[in-house]
């Protein structure tokens, strides 16, 4: 049976129709993101950031965590019982975090607005931090300048280990702008200082 | 995920993806489409997962376009799909012996076919195939044995 269905492949010219058609798609690339379950992956990956989240167990194995932003973007987070992440949906948000008018950076949240400019430069970055309800955090970085800005949002989840995540029990996830999100591109000093903050609050959570 | 890397992953899988659509919705065509759907929603869902899974995870994407696909067609048709002659599909390099293989695979039914491929070709487990196929552990032991002796009376009658 193996040689019979070995014998199975697709036709070279669509394989090559297909290529194109991936290649020549156009994406939104809003959000870039990537998902640590511990955090000693804080530093090498920058996450997403949700603002409320909802856990839910599937099949008795599987752990489903949806988190949603205050820009809209929504992340579906499925975990195995291992805790290992099997995998992350990213639904993009319509809003962003920022705005830039007559060469000024203003921070929009919650229908306010404002001017952030002289918090923000290619090394340093604006801080906003939320306490949620339901004990997470959302950490807002925002750094940069009128003409090339970015803004990095991280979640921390510090009991996660309640619902199957990480052996540290904390679970970090963060969403990017589209301005920074290239994964190839160097990080600027803002970004490394922005990771070096959220580690900092981390270990004051885990009281190290 | 960058179009590259979609490229890179469709390089990877797109054969393995397109024997078990195959084996799932039974049709060449059919199965190029789903194979290009799910590469198609990497891109557009912006996905990301963890490598150590990528290819039960693009199986499950798969798993869901097909059933989405035999689901339509029944709407669309009222075909009873089982019906369909897959022998006028054969692929290049197919011996006599092969054909007689596929045509017996194809005519066992769907339900049968998706877990059959997954546990003999790919080599998952039971555990695996129930994720990827959202059905339960016993259900794929079940299927897996039903197919397996449907399978092997339509082989002996062959010969």
């Amino acid at each position: 049976m193996k040689n019979t269905i070995d014998k199975i492949v697709m036709d070279e010219n669509k394989k090559e129709e297909i290529r194109k058609e991936l290649l020549k798609k156009r994406t939104k690339n809003h959000t870039w993101v990537k998902v640590a379950a511990s955090v000693a992956a804080v530093v090498a990956a920058l996450m997403i950031v949700p603002f409320t989240r909802n856990t839910i167990l599937q099949a008795a194995e599987n752990v489903i965590s949806t988190f949603k932003s205050k820009t809209g973007t929504e992340i579906k987070v499925v975990m195995d019982e291992n805790n290992d992440i099997v995998s992350a949906e990213v639904k993009e948000g319509a809003d962003e975090y920022i705005e830039v008018i007559d060469d000024r950076i203003y921070f929009k949240i919650d229908g306010t607005s404002t001017d952030i400019t002289d918090q923000c430069s290619d090394s340093d970055f604006f801080r906003y931090e939320i306490r949620n309800d339901d004990g997470t955090y959302n950490l807002i970085y925002i750094g940069g300048t009128p003409s090339e800005y970015g803004w990095i949002e991280i979640i921390i989840v510090p009991d996660m280990n309640q619902a199957g995540s990480g052996e540290d029990g904390v679970l970090v996830t963060a969403t990017i702008s589209s301005k920074i999100c290239d994964a190839d591109s160097p990080q600027k000093e803002w970004e490394k200082k922005a990771e070096k903050d959220t580690q900092e609050f981390i270990n004051e959570l885990k009281g190290n | 995920m960058k179009n590259e890397d979609v490229v890179k992953l469709f390089d990877s899988y797109a054969d393995d993806l397109y024997r078990f659509a195959v084996s799932y919705v039974g049709s060449r065509h059919d199965a190029e489409d789903v194979v290009q759907d799910v590469f198609l929603k990497l891109l557009s869902k912006n996905l990301l997962f963890d490598r150590r899974f990528e290819k039960s995870y693009l199986l499950t994407i798969t798993a869901n376009k097909c059933k989405d696909l035999l689901k339509s067609k029944a709407r669309k048709t009222s075909v009873d799909l089982e019906s369909e002659e897959w022998h006028l599909e054969y692929y290049e390099g197919f011996t006599d012996s092969d054909r007689a293989v596929f045509d017996e695979l194809m005519a066992l039914p769907e339900i049968y076919r998706a877990p059959i491929h997954l546990f003999y070709y790919e080599g998952y487990s039971y555990k695996e195939i129930s994720r990827i196929l959202k059905i339960s552990e016993s259900a794929v032991a079940m299927r897996i044995k039903r197919g397996k002796e449907q399978l092997k009376i339509r082989l002996e009658e062959e010969t």
